[in-house]
């Protein structure tokens, strides 16, 4: 592993007293920091702290929030929440599907999108919903899901 | 004039931005500003802007974007506010007949300034708690009858006295705010627009079992909550209401915000703990109870964030008062979701007692697009969906309770005759396997299988006894599972298997879907006596199913077809159906 | 450590508050169902099995993590807490990709335990595999000759080079040992008449004998062994085998009369009033015509009838042309007989193609090298003659039709196409049926063949039972013959001893999923065929064509057995109860888990597979060995147990000390020994001191055939991994073991130490001395 994310990850160590305790909010800042949670990163935490290794995978692999491979740049959650269901969202993800050509949880070739499924993101009001990165869109329809995506494809230049 | 724009996630994700600067731009070298404040609850008319003359008259503008606000600005500038983009009467009527103690605040305070807080009077309980004493303040809770709103509604007081009851150097305070129920969101409204009022009411919980720190297990997917919530906190620091000896009373108390990393089941008391711990979220078997033996292995009190949000209007205006509304058995206000099939969405309170006729045709105005109504799901996947003839169900825990739903946390989602019930029962329990921590075999493995009983059935590959594996599963799962999550995981197929037990019956004996929704089941149909041969819905197809003549009927090969939709959304002359069951020409 | 007094289904106990419910009520004796619990772990609460119902709540409790007080009124068993356990294992079943049995034993009619017995050989123990044989099939050198194998077909090493030559490992097996008898039980006083010595006849006789029944064998020919003897040529199996193997039978008291015939020198009355039982086998003994005209001239002759005469001795002389009419195994046997005859020109004729033909491919192979000519897709229209004598037989060409609903394509007349084959003699191969006149009294199906009871083989008349060709759908392999036989003769006891019959095959664990990409990095090793004696060279004679395997070629071969049966079934908790509980009556179909075998550890096997999620594993690696090396991986339905980034366990932190495999309630973590195979075999257990450090752990050692196999301690906690595995190394360490194996052996035996108190240990040394 990289010296700088060694660094890196020493500093968010550093901020936890107690890390066994902390290891969620160690592993939310680890994938802040990379984008996932790496093999070599894990291997890393154990090395600093002594937490078994199978242990930081058991609570990696537990939470829907943490990822073991890399996403994309533009990380698409399509919300599967109920409310935006009973409005179509099944309709949304397959849209999401078919513009970018991978299934959920892929990361497009050029590495600029991921998607994928996720529980309910709370804007049930606005519902079909879905986020990307931190920007919820809402009250989606099929040709808004195009539009959305070209438009980050246009500004990426692709 | 005071103009407070709805600045919450959804009023964010509606476009509040480009309102929030049209209004500032034309308000530049104005005296006037705009003052962001949370969702006060009218998703349904989203991006938002409340305008509070100075007679003190409220005036609402909904569905603004940047022109329109600019518009607003310019009226205001004028001197005479435009009557474009105001609400009507009938959609006001979504506020009347609402009570508001948990969503008071929300839309009216600003939810980054502790001043704003204070000026409607916040931390007032806090103070009088502090001077009133624990016996007096879980008495308090006691008279006013509340119980918890995350879902179970066991009486509050009781929790708190048993934490208290509980010998130890150390206890603490949690609140739940990991609401996952699909459809409920009035956690994160009253976090994103009034976090003052959740931490006051966690502090006064802390004085009456004793602890001293107070930790907020809040969604990872609630960015902006966590934000304001660390910006509240830092607020009271640095105002002296957190840290040592608040108010010179000689009560410390701080607090602690954790993030969950998504896993619906540490909305049960024990994988909340065990995630706290840094673990995997698993339930364990109570007791020992967290008042117990929770967090650290000490007492803790675990409520949720609704709970916590009535408690210093309790304190503040006495038990009594909270007594004095709703039902026998359930007391105060509850607040609900309203999403779905619904005109008018968005988060309702009103005193228990209610029907549920009263929200969804009272206040929110009925189904969209004027369809039937069929059934009110209530609980989330862990409750159950009422069918329309029990429309008129007194809403209390113990009535909700007889129909085989919940009460759950208030999520209620409105379904109309295009929604399939026995998919929305596969969607639940799509939902509850996913989110089964794995444990307990009745959970993990009797709602997976109940899931692929369910997916056969929509894929028209339903046998006749599925319906009763479906409820010998059911029922044993209730039974048999470890936690809450996997006891009430069958409600949904066990609710729909009783009330709509004709729709499971069509898919299983006709390989039919009555609301047309299976796309196993249905098939698209172009009527050609109503198709001008556009040849739109060609253009618009993804899949290259439609061909035809321009100027002729155009026509779908249903091999091809995916079910997509897009199609009907593009057809100007109602020129396609949806057919299922019946014989294909 | 206090006490307070509770009320199991009403009986009143003194109880330990430091206990839980669910070991208070296992320590006074009550039954209650369990698979996540151990009292040396924390409780768990997993398998939703030990639910009691206690007075004054709600809901269920579960007896694991339910502490005990004063007063407690517990109930351990009511008809929804028995329900909800049913409902329980039915799903732990749904999701248990195990076969307790392997699919060989499971496709054998007789379910021998052939994994038992191919570990066996591979571990150079022919006799004990021969005796492990005999347990079940009394004519195996026979058999392992001429047996169909269905138990090949469903060899999951097809998937692979090709599936394990079971049958002539079978063969070698008995060949090398020949005198074996297994032991019989003394004379119990009952007699029990046969009629009939063929494989069914035998295989009753036998299994009655080793009860200590006084068996009387009717045999209305000169020798015994029927089909074997008088259906199948020499050159496929020597007389002189056979003969022995009835002689054994002989040797265990079974009494023989040969030329006494039924209907004639006795019947079933007369044989019912002498004997506590009787028991028909009289087999399927006449030729099924072709139904043609001039299928009565002379010149045409019914398969099983010519091989009757000629193995009876008798001249047959068939010409020099010869057509057989059929596809099966008789018709091949035809055809192989006719050419050491000395035909010159034979042709088999059947009417549909190579594909479909029912006889086994190696025995078509072996037939065309002897120069046999095949005819397909044609049927017989006339035999042609000349003053009723044959000349030739007249054929319709046919062609394959449309497949049917079941997939098979018929053959269909071609039009005006014909042709006749000029010959001397028609052979009729195309079936065999039941002479049904001398059976008096039984009732008889519309075939004429005996009707008995699928499950008791009992007649229509009580204390007379029958099985082989005899029976319901008449001729069938031997081997079914010979399973009818034995279960027959099962049944026979429980009917003498007023039991109840148990089934054929009580319910298993069957992995009906199986992904055979799980096998996918299995090392390749080509299947090791039969030699056969050159074909120039057997066409000429009846001696035996085939050879038997020599031991290299036999140990080679066994060691291709990818053990597909659970090396725990002699130990599994989760059977019994899937049985007591009818567990895999609810039929639940589903996804289930499919993982590949993690065999690189020199003791553990991890089988997720077979993996029920009680997390016993992942609780003792963390709190009994403090390894935390087992962790759970995923969330729900597809939680998995597994070591960090799922590291094959040899190259993970494991230390060895064992708790895994100690604490599995089923194969999904167990031990293994260095032998190349590790078949599960019922074992002896007895209560052992290790002598190897002063602790002086407290073990049950548990063997197989006097070899230690696993160690199981006393307590979890207190065992190094010396004394958990150096005996089954010791003990079965194959001989010629390589050095890098020998290497990995030994640092993993020094895994745990950290509780031996003994001086430096030189474990190389350890094992070479007492080897």
């Amino acid at each position: 592993m990289a010296d700088n994310l060694k660094i890196g990850i020493d500093a968010i160590l550093e901020k936890y007293i107690n890390p066994e305790e902390s290891l969620i909010a160690i592993l939310q800042d680890v994938q802040g920091l990379l984008g996932y949670i790496s093999e070599d990163a894990v291997k890393y935490i154990t090395e600093k702290t002594g937490i078994a290794s199978s242990r930081i995978m058991g609570v990696a692999s537990f939470y829907a929030g943490f990822r073991l491979k890399p996403v994309g740049k533009y990380r698409i959650m399509v919300c599967m929440g109920t409310a935006c269901h009973v409005n179509g969202s099944e309709r949304i993800g397959d849209t999401v599907k078919r513009v970018l050509g991978i299934e959920a949880g892929d990361v497009t070739d050029d590495g600029l999108f991921s998607w994928e499924e996720v529980a309910c993101l709370g804007c049930c009001s606005i519902s079909p919903a879905m986020m990307i990165n931190d920007t919820a869109y809402g009250t989606l329809t099929q040709e808004k899901v195009v539009s959305i995506i070209n438009s980050i494809k246009e500004e990426e230049g692709k | 004039m005071r103009f407070l724009l709805g600045y919450g996630s959804c009023g964010i994700a509606s476009g509040a931005d480009s309102v929030l600067s049209g209004l500032n731009e034309a308000f530049l070298g104005t005296d006037f500003s705009v003052e962001k404040v949370g969702c006060n609850g009218l998703c349904f008319a989203e991006p938002i802007v409340e305008v509070i003359t100075d007679k003190g008259e409220s005036i609402l503008y909904g569905r603004l974007n940047r022109e329109s606000a600019v518009k607003l600005a310019e009226s205001a500038k004028s001197g005479v506010l435009t009557d474009d983009n105001r609400l009507s009467e009938e959609e006001l009527a979504f506020l009347k007949g609402q009570k508001r103690i948990v969503l008071s605040g929300c839309g009216k305070v600003n939810p980054e300034s502790i001043d704003s807080y204070i000026e409607n009077g916040g931390y007032n309980a806090l103070k009088k708690a502090l001077s009133i004493g624990a016996d007096k303040i879980i008495e308090e809770i006691k008279i006013s009858g509340l119980r918890g709103r995350g879902g179970a509604g066991f009486p509050t007081h009781i929790k708190w006295q048993s934490a208290r009851n509980s010998q130890s150097d150390e206890k603490y305070i949690v609140c739940n705010a990991d609401e996952g129920d699909p459809g409920a969101f009035m956690d994160r409204a009253v976090l994103e627009g009034d976090p003052h009022r959740v931490l006051e009411g966690m502090m006064i919980a802390g004085i009456a079992v004793g602890a001293e720190t107070g930790i907020i297990y809040v969604r990872a997917e609630y960015p902006l909550a966590v934000k304001r919530l660390k910006i509240a906190i830092n607020e009271m620091r640095e105002k002296g209401i957190l840290g040592e000896n608040i108010f010179g009373s000689g009560f410390n108390f701080d607090f602690h915000i954790m993030m969950g990393a998504g896993a619906f089941v540490c909305g049960e008391e024990t994988a909340l703990l065990a995630s706290l711990g840094g673990n995997r979220g698993m339930p364990v078997t109570k007791p020992p109870f967290p008042a117990q033996k929770g967090f650290r292995k000490k007492p803790t009190n675990i409520n949720n964030v609704e709970t916590f949000a009535n408690v210093s209007w309790i304190i503040e205006n006495g038990g009594s008062a909270f007594a004095s509304m709703g039902t026998e058995g359930s007391k105060g206000t509850k607040v609900f979701a309203l999403a779905g099939r619904v005109k008018r969405g968005g988060l309702v309170e009103v005193p228990m007692g209610l029907t549920i006729n009263d929200i969804v045709f009272g206040i929110c105005g009925g189904i969209k697009d004027d369809g039937d109504i069929k059934a009110v799901q209530m609980g989330g996947p862990s409750g159950g969906c009422i069918p329309k003839n029990m429309l008129d169900t007194v809403i209390d825990y113990e009535n909700i309770a007889k129909t085989g739903a919940i009460m759950g946390s208030g999520g209620m989602i409105v379904m109309d005759e295009k929604t399939c019930m026995v998919d929305m029962a596969k969607f639940f329990m799509d939902f509850t396997s996913k989110e089964s921590c794995g444990k307990c075999v009745p959970c993990r493995i009797g709602t997976t299988r109940m899931l692929e009983i369910l997916q056969r059935i929509v894929n028209g590959e339903g046998e006749e006894s599925d319906i009763d594996t479906l409820v010998e599963l059911g029922e044993s799962i209730k039974t048999g599972a470890l936690c809450g999550l996997g006891n009430s995981a069958p409600n949904p197929v066990l609710t729909t298997i009783k009330y709509f037990k004709d729709e499971y019956e069509a898919h299983i004996k006709e390989k039919r879907c009555p609301a047309k929704k299976c796309s196993e089941l249905i098939t698209y149909n172009i009527i050609e006596d109503l198709c001008r041969g556009c040849s739109l819905c060609s253009k618009k197809c993804p899949v290259d199913a439609i061909s035809g003549k321009v100027k002729s009927p155009f026509k779908i090969d249903s091999e091809k077809c995916v079910r997509c939709g897009q199609c009907i959304e593009n057809c100007r002359f109602n020129a396609i159906e949806i057919i299922s069951g019946e014989v294909k020409l | 450590m206090s006490k307070v007094n509770i009320f199991i289904n009403g009986k009143e106990y003194s109880a330990d508050t430091e206990k839980s419910l669910l070991d208070n009520i296992l320590e006074r004796g009550v039954y209650l169902p369990h698979l996540c619990h151990n009292k040396e772990l924390e409780s768990y609460g997993g398998c939703g099995l030990c639910l009691v119902e206690v007075e004054g709540i709600r809901k269920p409790l579960r007896a694991c993590s339910t502490t005990v007080n004063e007063g407690m009124k517990v109930t351990t068993s009511t008809p929804d807490l028995e329900k909800s356990r049913k409902v329980a294992l039915s799903l732990i079943m749904s999701d248990h990709s195990g076969d307790c049995k392997a699919p060989c034993y499971m496709a054998c009619p007789t379910h021998q335990d052939i994994q038992g017995y191919v570990g066996l050989i591979a571990n150079g123990k022919e006799r004990e595999a021969l005796e492990l044989i005999k347990q079940d099939n009394p004519l195996p050198a026979s058999i392992g000759r001429v047996c169909p194998h269905p138990c090949e077909e469903k060899c999951r090493r097809k998937h692979l080079e090709g599936a394990v030559s079971i049958c002539a490992l079978k063969r070698f097996a008995a060949d090398s040992y020949e005198d074996y008898i297994p032991e019989c039980e003394a004379f119990n006083g009952k007699t029990v008449a046969v009629v009939g010595a063929g494989p069914a006849g035998l295989s009753c006789a036998y299994f009655l004998a080793i009860k200590g029944y006084k068996v009387k064998v009717f045999e209305a020919q000169r020798h015994g062994g029927g089909m074997l003897r008088y259906g199948i040529p020499a050159y496929r199996l020597p007389k002189n085998i056979l003969d022995k193997e009835i002689e054994n039978i002989e040797k265990m008291g079974v009494e023989f009369l040969y030329s006494k015939k039924l209907g004639v020198d006795f019947t079933i009355s007369s044989l019912k009033n002498e004997y506590d039982a009787v028991f028909l086998a009289t087999g399927a003994w006449r030729s099924s015509s072709l139904g043609c005209p001039g299928d009565d001239s002379e010149g045409v002759i019914g398969g099983i009838d010519m091989l009757f005469r000629v193995a009876n001795g008798e001249n047959v002389d068939l010409g020099k042309k010869v057509c057989v009419v059929g596809g099966g195994n008789t018709a091949i046997d035809a055809v192989r007989t006719a050419v050491r005859l000395g035909a010159e020109k034979v042709t088999l004729i059947y009417r549909r193609t190579e594909n479909e033909m029912p006889a086994e491919p190696d025995e078509i192979r072996d037939a065309k090298a002897e120069g046999v000519e095949f005819k397909f897709l044609a049927l017989p229209l006339e035999v042609m003659g000349e003053n009723g004598k044959v000349t030739g037989i007249k054929l319709q060409n046919m062609k394959l039709g449309e497949p049917d609903s079941s997939g098979r394509r018929s053959p269909v007349a071609i039009d005006g196409s014909t042709e006749i084959l000029q010959c001397d003699t028609v052979i009729s191969a195309i079936g065999q049926r039941v002479a049904a006149e001398d059976l008096d009294s039984v009732e008889l199906t519309r075939k004429s063949t005996i009707s008995v009871d699928e499950k008791t083989y009992m007649t229509s008349v009580s204390g007379v039972f029958a099985a082989g060709d005899v029976i319901n759908k008449g001729p069938d392999i031997a081997i079914r013959a010979i399973a009818g036989g034995k279960y027959a003769a099962r049944s026979i006891d429980c009917y003498l001893n007023g039991a109840e019959v148990p089934p054929e095959l009580p319910d298993y664990s069957v992995n009906k999923n199986f992904d055979a990409s799980v096998l996918d990095g299995t090392p390749v090793i080509n299947r090791c065929e039969v030699k056969l004696q050159d074909a120039e060279v057997r066409k000429k004679n009846f001696s035996e064509a085939a050879f038997t395997f020599t031991k290299e070629e036999a140990i080679k071969e066994a060691s291709r057995c990818l053990e597909c049966g659970c090396s725990s079934v002699y130990s599994c908790e989760l059977l019994p109860l899937m049985r007591k509980y009818d567990a895999l009556s609810m039929s639940l179909k589903g996804k289930s888990r499919q993982y590949p075998k993690d065999k690189s550890h020199p003791f553990i096997v991890r089988d997720n597979n077979k993996c029920i999620l009680c997390a016993q594993c992942v609780r003792a690696c963390r709190e009994i060995s403090g390894t935390e090396n087992l962790g759970l991986f995923g969330r729900g339905f597809g939680t998995v147990p597994m070591s960090a980034f799922d590291l094959p366990l040899n190259e993970s932190k494991c230390i060895s000390c064992g708790a895994c495999v100690n604490v599995c309630p089923t194969g999904a973590l167990t031990s293994k020994t260095p032998a190349v195979k590790n078949p599960p075999l019922p074992f002896e257990e007895e209560r052992y001191v290790c002598d190897l450090c002063s602790r002086n752990c407290v073990f049950t050692k548990r063997s197989i055939k006097g070899k230690t196999v696993k160690m199981i301690p006393e307590k979890l906690s207190e065992c190094c991994s010396l004394g958990l595995f150096l005996l089954p190394v010791r003990e079965n360490l194959p001989e010629n073991i390589s050095e890098e194996h020998f290497k990995v052996i030994c640092d993993r035996l020094c895994g745990s130490l950290g509780k031996y108190e003994g001086d430096n240990v030189n474990v190389r040394a350890l094992i070479e001395e007492k080897r």
